[in-house]
């Protein structure tokens, strides 16, 4: 996929890998790679904004994680974050399918 | 330090410079893209990368520093508004420097001028200007020689006008020196910002147009008297704003491309 495709999809990504179990920067990045089969294959620094911009947004909360021997920034979803997630899936599947009927049809 | 570790550092060093938005934010930016790095590192490593190779291939990932940073820019809280107010000042500053040194070039282009056309042509008022008796007095007293008030008045114009271009022009290099040093110091280059480059190629292209305009109207009303004073800057000021625009351009043009 286009990396301008992806990054109109990239919050809903992050919220869904988050919301399945907290992690670090670098995990999210390896995990949006190893769970598209290397399709979504984005800088990964540009992980970073985004997950500092939903944080700001109150979507997500983070700490410094000091038990491992190099200290990570540990992100994890919040509730505003669980609501959000629950709406840009629906938002997701509506559009995705209104895109299959059209590619249906025309087929 | 190591091959690994500088190819990392010299890259967290990169992004540094391109960051903006408040310390506490890029601070953390930074110190998550390290952690980021070793880590994707070490994983190469194990991976059976050599660790320069490693090194490269986290560093290949994670994206060119600029365009993680424009990335970041677009997003970033926003700065304390006198940090910005700060930030920005010290943006214009090799701007003011560059304005400065095209003052002190245009008093040599106004020097060129009184040689070939005469003082008169660059320093004299409009012709049946007339000026008090002391100021007179003052005038012939420091140019005896003169003869006359009004070519005392010239000749103090031509010293004075001069002088301040020159002292201008001085003064431009001397914050152009500082500039550069510091970067140097900080080890950053300074990539003109497009608003910085922007404003540049604006003014310069309006004091152009103004200067010309000025010295077009004493060619054609004053019989020529005063207008080198005003053509010297617009001879001056039209290649900067030129420069100015090139540069615009291609900042732009290279943000488009990384954006």
């Amino acid at each position: 996929m286009r990396n301008e495709q992806l990054k109109g999809h990239l919050d809903l990504l992050l919220l869904q890998v988050i919301a399945d179990r907290p992690a670090h920067g670098y995990q999210l990045a390896c995990a949006l790679r190893d769970r598209s089969r290397g399709a979504f294959d984005l800088p990964e620094g540009t992980v970073y904004p985004a997950l500092h911009r939903l944080e700001h947004q109150g979507l997500l909360a983070s700490a410094w994680d000091e038990d491992s021997p190099r200290r990570r920034r540990v992100y994890r979803i919040t509730q505003d974050g669980h609501a959000a997630l629950r709406a840009q899936r629906a938002e997701w599947r509506r559009f995705s399918h209104g895109i299959g009927a059209v590619l249906g049809a025309s087929t | 330090m190591t091959a690994r570790v500088e190819l990392i550092e010299t890259y967290l060093d990169d992004l540094l410079a391109n960051l903006r938005g408040n310390p506490a934010s890029v601070r953390r930016m930074l110190a998550e893209t390290e952690q980021h790095l070793y880590a994707a590192a070490d994983e190469g490593r194990a991976g059976g990368l050599g660790p320069d190779q490693a090194a490269r291939e986290a560093i290949a990932r994670f994206g060119p520093a600029a365009q993680v940073a424009r990335t970041w820019n677009r997003s970033a809280p926003a700065q304390p508004a006198a940090a910005f107010i700060l930030r920005m000042a010290a943006e214009m500053l090799p701007l003011l420097g560059i304005g400065l040194l095209a003052v002190g070039v245009s008093g040599l282009v106004a020097r060129v001028m009184t040689s070939l056309w005469g003082a008169g042509f660059v320093f004299a008022d409009p012709p049946g200007t007339r000026y008090p008796q002391s100021s007179c007095a003052y005038w012939l007293s420091i140019h005896p020689s003169a003869g006359s008030c009004s070519q005392a008045y010239l000749d103090e114009s031509l010293a004075d006008g001069l002088l301040a271009r020159y002292g201008a022009g001085v003064l431009g290099i001397l914050i152009l020196v500082a500039v550069a040093v510091m970067h140097r110091r900080w080890q950053r280059t300074w990539a003109p910002p497009l608003l910085v480059s922007f404003t540049g190629a604006a003014v310069f292209l309006t004091a152009a147009l103004g200067l010309t305009a000025l010295g077009i109207e004493a060619l054609r009303t004053f019989g020529g008297n005063g207008a080198g004073q005003w053509l010297s800057g617009a001879f001056v000021a039209l290649p900067a704003a030129i420069v100015c625009a090139v540069v615009f351009l291609r900042s732009g043009r290279r943000a488009a491309q990384l954006s």
